[in-house]
């Protein structure tokens, strides 16, 4: 039982954790660390339970078996401390920041909030009541109702991708009980594929040590069940299906001076796709970034929009994502802006990219990644990013490499497999009425 | 933290060799004065990661905009990416061609009393972000076609904001607390005075502010001291002083006393409840601002806060913060929860004025102090995590007029008394400093900004 020696792996030093990973990194920054980590779950997506893990992860903090939510929040609080439970579909991810000496008070309540929550029936109609007016305010945002709306376009409903309509999301909160939230965690909480990322100025020695005092011994839950095999449950999704047909979406929203447009399709790669670096590598070029072709053309050179980008979804290994491409416009430009936008996907598309440009954005996503790195939450999420996905403990060393090996070739033919600008399903959404 | 740090050599020889006066260091921040033209200049060395920030911060913010130059200072932000003398697209190299291929973060920000642009670039390129910031302070560039383009992407920007509810709401209120004051106006302006923005007006507003004199220039990172001396006098010790008078004649007239309590509405469609409590508060530099930060924290940070049971516990909000502008001018401390589903805005705000008046009245425990003043250290220290946040929290202290508020925060903190909070509770949270703010659902009808309302409510 407990943590097994060290092995030394440069500046990352990486601990087994009897069912999961440990990567402690001590950083030169004065007295502070952030700790992030994750482990999976199996919400059964197609009755609702991604919202209960929602409630689920609200009601953690809120008291332990040993502490009630003030007593919990008392010794967090006084001390500055911040910690936080989130659900992220087939996982649940936490995360932690503090001053290095509370190391273990921050841990010790963080061991208490997942393994043994105390899930109060006052807290749990507090926590359910909030979720539905957090669901409101969110069915309010123009950019939350045009990537919903995107995501019942490209996901058939069971995807974990798939967000309800808001109603129907409220309906179903309202529905859960204390007990369905007990069921959940005893069924879900568990060290399953565990892993924990602290960096900062901490010593690796003590991390482990601790968290072999307060993790070490949790146990993986019933997971995965046997009913819901990781690889292939949500495998069945085929972007290829949803045909090149445009289809585009109009929603309304009275009092806004301008409009959000969300484009996307679906695409069938996940993070061990050999593809997978090649299309992210096409993402960086079209859209993630300041300097990429839809800032410079639509935003610089046409002077149409404040605010441009595309991103892929957070890969996985068990589902598929899509592509993103969001854009502001104001109402005299909405027009001229969609086809400047759609014009530039399909230049790219077509016309895929030339080797010096390929070698000018490899430089700099290599130093993008490395400047990402310069907060503890960077480097500590970045960590995490590559240990989820099996990319091991040396992500960020071989980040360069990875990008470095992509190439020309390979590069256009992703984008001309994966990137279908006829495809791209269209979410509006914007102040119509008064238009 | 508020001791001078011990330095390995002696800033004051090595200062004067290379013509950059030695002021002090507070916090582990050097301060020194370029002697050629006046140039601030702060140095926080840190050995975290090969990189480097350079930020310039100016004092110029839309507190400085006069009629038809509103959101001059925004305008000018966008237009010093567009290019300057030296670095430009038409010789490629603007910054788009000479930081961005390397993964640098250059950005900026403008707000009331303050421009900043900032760096986060690798060391190998720290001389050319100098050398861009430097080119740019002097010799902007405004190509005719240049302007009309970021024109239309500034009143993107604008439109974005001006159809926010949240925005709405914390704008008028604003703007009905200072409505003869420029912290009444937005920052960006109204649509018509970016329509309004002549080339013209801009250089003026341009070649009033940006010198040298009224500039700070702050380098973090992996840095040796004698690089950072050398690269200062190569790229900034030639810009001449500006030869007008800067600051006093520039401050606009004091708001007038307000009288009473103010009033605002704004109502939007699908739209959840919010309520808002704005109280004038000192300029940011007043020892009374840490008192109010705390009070803030004893009211509102966490489940220990005195609104948690009686807003959040008892679902009439699903949240509620406070916050203190601290500002080079009197800012709002502002107290505003996002309503639950349902939940009536007056109840909500008598449950805040209920908790106000308990300070008043008992003043607050030591024990709540105590747990207050290891939050707000607490969140400070963990809220410095890496040079972009260090610098932007410096950029905020440099524009409420002094950088060693950054420096000091925490032990000015830690001076709060239990009876300084019931004391600044006494002075500023009062009825005749209040503006308050709802966002209501909109009725039937026209719904949009009630900001005739707000002004009949003067």
């Amino acid at each position: 039982m407990g943590i097994a020696r060290p092995s030394n792996r440069g500046e990352i030093v990486e601990f087994s954790l009897p069912h999961g990973r440990l990567y402690a990194l001590r950083v030169d920054t004065p007295s502070l660390f952030v700790l992030t980590g994750s482990f999976g779950t199996a919400p059964a997506f197609e009755h609702g339970e991604a919202l209960l893990q929602e409630l689920v992860v609200a009601l953690a903090t809120c008291g332990s078996q040993r502490r009630n939510q003030f007593e919990l929040a008392d010794a967090l609080e006084s001390r500055g401390a911040s910690l936080s439970i989130e659900s992220e579909m087939r996982r649940v991810s936490f995360s932690a920041q503090a001053c290095s000496a509370d190391l273990p008070m921050v841990v010790e309540a963080l061991a208490e909030c997942l393994r043994e929550p105390r899930f109060d029936t006052d807290n749990f109609a507090v926590e359910q009541a909030r979720l539905i007016a957090e669901l409101h305010h969110h069915a309010a945002e123009p950019a939350a109702m045009a990537a919903d709306a995107l995501s019942r376009a490209v996901y058939p409903p069971e995807h974990p991708r798939y967000q309800a309509e808001i109603a129907a999301q409220v309906s179903l909160l309202e529905r859960f009980t204390v007990d369905d939230v007990r069921r959940y965690h005893r069924d879900n909480f568990g060290a399953n594929d565990l892993r924990v990322v602290v960096a900062g100025d901490i010593d690796p020695a003590v991390v482990a040590f601790e968290l072999d005092r307060r993790i070490a011994s949790w146990s993986p839950s019933c997971w995965p069940p046997s009913s819901q095999p990781l690889r292939s449950t949500y495998a069945s999704f085929d972007p290829s299906a949803l045909g090149d047909s445009e289809r585009t979406m109009r929603i309304d929203a009275p009092g806004r001076d301008n409009f959000v447009v969300a484009l996307g399709h679906g695409v069938g790669i996940r993070c061990d796709h050999p593809d997978y670096m090649a299309i992210w590598m096409a993402n960086h070029i079209l859209g993630a970034n300041f300097s990429s072709r839809l800032v410079a053309s639509v935003r610089e050179e046409k002077g149409l929009t404040y605010a441009i980008g595309s991103q892929l979804t957070k890969p996985f290994r068990e589902f598929d994502g899509h592509w993103q491409i969001d854009l502001s416009l104001s109402p005299d430009k909405l027009d001229a802006g969609l086809v400047a936008t759609r014009a530039e996907i399909a230049e790219f598309a077509e016309h895929g990219v030339s080797s010096e440009e390929l070698a000018a954005k490899q430089q700099q996503a290599i130093g993008a990644f490395q400047i990402g790195l310069a907060t503890l939450y960077g480097l500590s999420e970045s960590i995490l990013f590559g240990a989820e996905r099996g990319f091991g403990a040396h992500y960020i060393r071989e980040f360069s490499d990875k990008v470095g090996r992509v190439n020309l070739a390979q590069l256009n033919r992703s984008i001309a497999e994966h990137l279908r600008p006829a495809g791209l399903s269209a979410v509006i959404v914007g102040p119509f009425d008064r238009s | 933290m508020n001791a001078a740090i011990d330095l390995d050599l002696d800033p004051n020889r090595d200062a004067a060799h290379s013509g950059i006066r030695y002021v002090r260091s507070i916090g582990g921040i050097e301060e020194y004065r370029l002697s050629e033209n006046g140039m601030r200049v702060l140095f926080m060395p840190t050995h975290a990661a090969p990189i480097a920030l350079l930020m310039l911060t100016y004092d110029v913010g839309s507190r400085h905009e006069s009629a038809g130059s509103k959101g001059a200072s925004h305008m000018i932000e966008h237009m010093m990416f567009k290019g300057s003398a030296r670095f430009n697209k038409e010789q490629k190299a603007s910054i788009f061609d000479l930081l961005h291929p390397v993964g640098a973060q250059a950005n900026a920000t403008t707000w009331l009393d303050r421009t900043n642009y900032f760096n986060l670039v690798p060391l190998t390129h720290l001389e050319t972000a100098a050398e861009i910031e430097a080119d740019r302070m002097r010799n902007l560039r405004i190509a005719p076609g240049d302007l009309d383009a970021e024109r239309a992407v500034v009143l993107n920007e604008h439109d974005m904001y001006a159809g926010d509810p949240l925005e709405k709401l914390n704008q008028i209120v604003w703007h009905v607390a200072f409505p003869d004051h420029p912290y009444g106006h937005p920052v960006l302006g109204s649509r018509d005075d970016i329509i309004g923005l002549t080339r013209e007006r801009l250089f003026a507003h341009y070649h009033r502010y940006y010198w040298p004199n009224n500039a700070t220039l702050t380098v973090i990172g992996d840095v040796e001291r004698e690089r950072m001396f050398a690269l200062v006098r190569k790229h900034f010790a030639q810009l001449p002083a500006a030869e007008h008078a800067l600051g006093a004649d520039d401050e606009p007239e004091a708001e007038h006393e307000q009288q009473g309590e103010r009033r605002a509405t704004v109502e939007q469609a699908d739209q959840s409840g919010w309520v808002m409590l704005a109280y004038k508060m000192p300029n940011g530099l007043s020892a009374d601002a840490d008192a109010l930060e705390l009070l803030g924290s004893i009211l509102t940070a966490g489940k220990l806060s005195r609104l948690y049971r009686p807003l959040i516990a008892s679902g009439l909000a699903a949240s509620v913060w406070a916050s203190a502008a601290r500002l080079k001018r009197q800012g709002l401390f502002q107290v505003q929860a996002m309503l639950g589903s349902g939940q009536d805005h007056r109840r909500a705000e008598q449950t805040i004025r209920e908790a106000i008046d308990a300070i008043r009245r008992d003043g607050v425990a030591q024990d709540e102090l105590q747990r207050a003043k290891g939050r707000l250290r607490g969140s400070l220290l963990t809220s410095r995590d890496g040079p972009v946040a260090i610098a932007l929290q410096i950029n905020d202290a440099i524009a409420a007029g002094d950088w060693t508020l950054y420096a000091t925060s925490i032990d000015r903190i830690a001076a709060v008394e239990a009876a300084d909070v019931q004391r600044v509770a006494h002075r500023y949270l009062i009825d005749k400093r209040l503006t308050v703010g709802h966002l209501i659902q909109e009725a039937e009808g026209d719904g949009a900004l009630s900001s005739e309302r707000a002004a009949a409510v003067l």
